[in-house]
């Protein structure tokens, strides 16, 4: 059976914070807080690098949420993620916040093209096909073109591997208004793609 | 439900089984969500091209002993409000009103000396009449029967 929309969002259940024991020891001695360091930090660097388009930015901005989350940890409350927080959300909340101070305090935002996709195409696989490495550049190109919205909302979604519930939770929207702005990133880079693609081929044809 | 938020949660769900994010789903609700050829053929490419990074080692190391510094003293780095009360020179009346501290800080070299000078004044007197004291201390026993 396929049930559809608030139905089936009613029956899954509320996941459990699976960093609830590593948080509690934090609490406790705060010197345990490094296993959940070890555990986000590439997760909080790869966000901030997404969003800064900046290595050195992004490790000051990393810095800068770890330390704030560990003076912060006996103020933070779990909950389920409509109430509340996982710890994982509120990580990435703090980090939020922090984008947007460096942004208020820093007119100057990097407007350069994230210039990752040769990297990414490169360090997956030496052997990839140059066709694959151009189709990834073209979604890459895509992604750059989308608004600020939703293309994060594709970063939290494909890099952090969130769900739609945690990402409403981590920008403050609903989870059906996140699922639609995922969807509807995915249209546009898809009708991106095709048009690249056809004026590739009258290119081609018109040589 | 209209078909925005239809074809939303198709994708959503299609998401979830590629990542494997997101809350397990009873198993009779996971079951036939399809996408169109264009769009998981995109969905296949944002997920290659939207890789995570991971931040130097140095880097990370680097913070890491930062934490535990943190972590050991809490509080280190916080600049405390520290009240700075302005330093007024003292007038010469002042400085002539004012008593000295021995044996705790010196105020200064003159201080020292002056001191040094009255106690050697009085240890010379002491010497140089030593009946002083027994007739003090003799003075004292009448006073007392």
């Amino acid at each position: 059976m396929f049930e559809k929309g608030r139905d089936r969002d009613a029956a899954r259940p509320i996941p459990f914070d699976a960093d609830r024991p590593a948080v509690e020891a934090a609490r406790r001695d705060p010197r345990r807080f490094e296993a959940l360091y070890r555990k986000y930090v590439a997760q909080i660097y790869s966000y901030a690098l997404y969003e800064t388009r900046d290595h050195h930015a992004a490790e000051d901005l990393t810095e800068q949420v770890f330390l704030n989350a560990l003076r912060a940890l006996p103020r933070f409350r779990e909950g389920g993620l409509d109430e509340g927080s996982t710890f994982r959300v509120w990580l990435f909340r703090i980090a939020r916040n922090a984008l947007s101070n460096a942004r208020r305090t820093e007119r100057r935002h990097p407007q350069a093209p994230l210039e990752l996709a040769a990297q990414v195409a490169a360090a997956d696989d030496p052997a990839r096909s140059a066709v694959e490495r151009d189709e990834v550049a073209r979604a890459w190109r895509a992604i750059e073109r989308l608004p600020q919205e939703r293309r994060r909302a594709l970063v939290l979604r494909f890099v952090e591997e969130m769900s739609a519930r945690e990402i409403g939770a981590v920008l403050g929207r609903t989870e059906g208004a996140v699922r639609v702005l995922i969807h509807r990133a995915l249209r546009s880079v898809a009708e991106d793609l095709g048009h690249e693609e056809a004026a590739e081929r009258r290119h081609w044809w018109s040589r | 439900m209209t078909a925005a938020e239809d074809g939303a949660f198709q994708v959503d769900a299609y998401l979830d089984q590629l990542l494997g994010a997101g809350a397990p789903r009873p198993r009779d609700l996971a079951t036939d969500d399809e996408l169109d050829a264009e769009l998981e053929r995109t969905v296949g490419l944002v997920h290659r091209a939207l890789a995570r990074f991971h931040p130097s080692f140095a880097f990370e190391e680097r913070l890491a002993v930062r934490l535990r510094g943190d972590a050991d003293a809490p509080f280190a780095g916080d600049v405390l409000d520290f009240r700075v009360v302005p330093f007024a020179a003292p007038t010469a009346a002042e400085r002539r009103a004012r008593g000295l501290l021995v044996g705790g800080a010196i105020a200064s070299g003159v201080s020292i000396a002056s001191v040094s000078l009255a106690g050697a004044a009085i240890l010379v007197r002491r010497r140089a009449r030593p009946q002083l004291r027994a007739s003090r201390l003799r003075h004292r026993a009448e006073v007392s029967l």
